[in-house]
């Protein structure tokens, strides 16, 4: 008897060269002694056979055949479709695809460096944790090919045409005109339950210059309704924070002290820039805050040294908040009570998605 | 990577579809070169590529793979009628490929029309086009800092710390860079501590070269979820909260969490006190830790604490 990889290396080759679709029975036949007699046995490690073919991605055909043989189904493999074509990288351009696949360290990606060509990876002293998904492949095919999708997401299942994927701090999304909602939604492709669903024969048009990145927000403080009130603060941050905030906002939203001064005159802002904190070196910056938990997030992760100076609203908001935690006696019945306004989180997850 | 016993089927078949069309090309090679290219053990390889050789059709009988090993441990392949070419790519490896290529294209220094740009535009032509965007966007030290571990140059650096709240001045020899939901970080000898640390590399806020280098070693650079619980002496929190505020349970690691109704009770790794301070004045009161007792008040008296310093005229 052979052994199992030199059967199913065998029934590979008969279904790439055979000119015609072969049944079971003839399988059986070519591969002579290689499969069991039993009817039974013989459909099951056939089955076994073929499952593991696709699975490593080979691309079996089935027909059903009519005439005498009316009814069974017969198999073979495109040699075009199997083979890998088109793809011819010169040296260079492999080396660095693999250098490329040595950062997001993918066992996947070696598979593939392999086809090309490539060697095992090396290591890299750059590494980016790069989530994969196994829904993922399925949607950017979809998002592609411009077909429709569905798939369950917090029990409901969706119908989404994927107008496109993004990475975005180190989580997937997946953003699209959402069928029942008639209007652009955005999905954490984790969270979606179980497999996506391929619509074939539905597309649709992705409209013309849409931009993923344009249709999620880019900073989760900008999140929200903006007529909820004022959609940026001014805040001050002692160094050294003051840099590391600089690096993530950007030089233009630093403030001159004295504007931000005159804008806030008379409110805590001058004893901020008059207290001790303040006359070493605070920066005053521009936030954004359209939505207000993410900024508070944001804010108190500054700990000690920041300070929302504006507008009053805005301040009064986080005032509030922190004098909640002396109101509340930390028992889980409070804790249930209060539980719809928590923190909805720096990024963007909850918020973004519906 | 190296698998105790035989590997799986699916693997051996995956393997030798990669190897046969890699060897076709070349007629021979070595055991140990191919060893060494695939992560196969040499014992392996023979196993497998003997029975290829078995392998045969009527009217083709154990010709369908020409191959024999010779005594110095080279196979050579006669003239292949089949597996000339490797499969195609399946959908997951072209993506994984895809990622690969956008995430290295997005690195400093990354040439946008160098031999990478290319290779990805190649790949794109035969995948098909697509919208997907990844945004990686790191803080300005990390391209100096990418090339100062590439070159084991030691820098020195000046790190805030949240822990400590401080600045420190330190020299270290980095390791690697590398990124983990959407922070970038610093893996680096640490001359404070003379052990290898972890820093987030938008906390560092200068950063220069002192002109002496480091010594090769092998690093592990940890992957996802396990480098939170790998920081020595993290101790554990155990908190309740509203399900509404999941996002925390899935942004960092926690070590256990249970669903009870409208709240979730998560037992968390906790890097360090004023890591548990911020997470706790950002979640408010509705938010309770159960255990250890020391940080039951621990959110309350950060907002007081809070309150007193910068907002006590309101």
């Amino acid at each position: 008897m052979a052994s199992p990889l030199e059967r199913v290396t065998n029934l590979l080759t008969l279904l790439l060269e055979t000119r015609v679709p072969l049944t079971l029975k003839q399988i059986q036949h070519e591969l002579t002694g290689m499969y069991p007699d039993n009817p039974v046995a013989l459909r099951g490690a056939f089955e076994r056979d073929k499952a593991l073919l696709r699975d490593i991605g080979v691309p079996i055909e089935t027909e059903v055949l009519g005439g005498d043989q009316a009814g069974e189904t017969a198999y073979l493999i495109d040699r075009d479709r199997y083979e890998l074509r088109g793809l011819q990288l010169d040296d260079d351009e492999r080396h660095a695809l693999q250098m490329a696949v040595a950062t997001i360290r993918s066992e996947t990606g070696q598979e593939g460096v392999w086809k090309l060509g490539g060697s095992a990876l090396p290591t890299s002293t750059v590494v980016a944790n790069v989530a994969q998904h196994e829904a993922l492949p399925t949607l950017r095919g979809a998002s592609g090919a411009r077909t429709t999708v569905g798939f369950r997401y917090r029990g409901t299942d969706r119908e989404l045409d994927p107008y496109g994927l993004l990475l975005r701090e180190g989580f997937w999304y997946v953003i699209g005109h959402d069928h029942r909602h008639g209007e652009v939604r955005t999905y954490r492709v984790d969270r979606i339950e179980g497999a996506v669903t391929v619509f074939d024969g539905r597309s649709f048009e992705r409209p013309s210059g849409f931009d993923v990145r344009a249709a999620f927000p880019a900073d989760a403080k900008m999140l929200g309704e903006p007529e909820d009130g004022a959609t940026s603060a001014v805040v001050a941050v002692d160094p050294p924070l003051a840099s590391v905030v600089r690096t993530e906002l950007g030089d233009e939203a630093v403030l001159d002290p004295a504007s931000a001064g005159a804008a806030y005159a008379g409110a805590a802002y001058a004893g901020a820039l008059s207290g001790a904190r303040g006359a070493s070196g605070a920066v005053v910056f521009r936030v954004p805050c359209a939505n207000r938990d993410a900024f508070r997030s944001w804010v108190l992760g500054l700990g000690l040294h920041a300070e929302v100076l504006g507008p009053p609203e805005v301040r009064a908001d986080l005032v509030s908040w922190l004098r909640s935690f002396g109101d509340a006696t930390p028992t889980p019945s409070v804790a249930a009570a209060t539980g719809a306004t928590g923190a909805t989180g720096a990024t963007g997850a909850t918020g973004a998605t519906s | 990577m190296s698998p105790r016993g035989p590997s799986p089927l699916k693997v051996r078949l995956r393997r030798l579809l990669v190897i046969l069309p890699w060897l076709a090309e070349r007629g021979s090679a070595s055991l140990a070169e191919m060893s060494e290219r695939f992560q196969i053990s040499e014992k392996e390889l023979m196993t497998d590529l003997l029975q290829a050789a078995m392998c045969g059709l009527p009217p083709f009988l154990d010709e369908l793979v020409d191959l024999y090993i010779d005594d110095d441990g080279v196979a050579h392949l006669g003239v292949p009628r089949f597996f000339v070419r490797p499969l195609r790519l399946t959908a997951p490896e072209g993506l994984s490929l895809l990622i690969a290529g956008r995430t290295a294209l997005a690195m400093p220094g990354a040439d946008p029309a160098g031999p990478l740009a290319r290779a990805l535009a190649k790949l794109e032509a035969v995948l098909g086009s697509d919208g997907m965007v990844l945004d990686l966007a790191q803080p300005p030290a990390t391209a100096e800092l990418a090339a100062a571990a590439a070159e084991l140059a030691e820098v020195r650096v000046d790190y805030w710390s949240a822990s400590s709240d401080e600045v420190s001045d330190r020299r270290l020899v980095p390791r690697a860079v590398f990124s983990d939901r959407g922070r970038w970080y610093l893996l680096a000898d640490d001359d404070r501590s003379g052990e290898e640390r972890t820093f987030r590399i938008d906390r560092i806020l200068g950063c220069e070269r002192t002109g002496r280098h480091g010594e090769p070693r092998a690093v592990e650079v940890p992957t996802g979820d396990d480098w939170f619980d790998d920081l020595a002496s993290a101790a554990t929190v155990t908190l309740r909260l509203p399900v509404a505020d999941r996002w925390v349970v899935e942004r960092f690691p926690v070590r256990s969490v249970g669903e009870h109704g409208d709240h979730l009770v998560a037992e968390m790794a906790v890097a360090s006190e004023s890591w548990l301070r911020e997470l706790l004045l950002r979640l408010g009161p509705a938010t309770v830790v159960v255990s250890p007792d020391e940080w039951r008040d621990l959110g309350a008296t950060s907002a007081r604490e809070l309150l007193e310093a910068r907002y006590a005229a309101d």
